[in-house]
């Protein structure tokens, strides 16, 4: 299964930027692809954060009704929404030690060990640092 | 909360073992990678689903916000609840 990362959603959801024809196409490709594909629930809050509190001084950039509508209608699509197996919290706490992940990589880690738990084996991201995972393949579909 | 229910399977002895030379490697257990490999196959068995009926955000991102990296954009999301203090 393919999981697609937070940045691709936030690039299909604003039209202003300049990835987001590109990200498009690349969620109906994950769509298109026949092994499955969905994002974690680290995604959905990352997206939901950037999204709702990122209009600058005045206003936000979008409402939590657009916001909804759009994760909704990828579920609808077919994604799904993963928050990972049994013991999640302890194994990414036990990994994140071992691999001495710092800071703010841990939500890299989180999301993809999530991903990776509910079958993905691929993650499509435009980051340029993501965090890898044994088994889990990155992949920039802007790339 | 999950609820687990043992079986019993028999797997061909090579596939088996190199079963849990990945979960080794990818320091996982054998059941991990046994519920991920289902996963899988019910997925892709899953029937063909609707077209994305694409929703659009009416506001704007801000320049300077760097959604290629996840680094820098909680760093723009920590420093724009500082600044709104």
């Amino acid at each position: 299964m393919i999981a697609v990362d937070t940045n691709l959603l936030l690039y299909a959801f604003f039209p202003q930027e300049a990835e987001h024809a590109s990200a498009r196409a690349a969620l109906l490709r994950a769509q298109a692809d026949g092994r499955g594909w969905g994002f974690t629930v680290a995604n959905a809050s990352e997206f939901w954060s950037v999204a709702t509190r990122a209009g600058g001084e005045r206003a936000q950039a979008a409402t939590t009704t657009e916001a909804v509508a759009f994760l909704a209608s990828l579920i609808h699509a077919g994604a799904q929404l993963w928050q990972g197996q049994a013991d999640f919290g302890l194994r990414l706490l036990a990994i994140a030690s071992q691999g001495e992940i710092l800071g703010r990589r841990i939500f890299d880690l989180q999301i993809a060990l999530a991903a990776r738990d509910d079958g993905a084996t691929e993650i499509w991201t435009h980051d340029r640092d993501f965090v890898a995972v044994a088994g889990l393949r990155v992949f920039d579909p802007l790339g | 909360m999950a609820i687990f229910m043992k079986t019993t399977v028999e797997i061909e002895e090579d596939l088996l073992r190199a079963a849990k030379r990945a979960a080794i490697d990818r320091k996982c257990t054998l059941r991990e990678m046994i519920e991920r490999g289902l996963r899988r196959e019910l997925a892709a068995g899953a029937k063909p689903s609707a077209g994305i009926a694409w929703v659009t955000a009416s506001g704007e991102l801000p320049r300077g916000l760097d959604l290629s990296s996840r680094e820098a954009m909680w760093e723009w999301l920590e420093n724009r609840a500082k600044n709104a203090q």
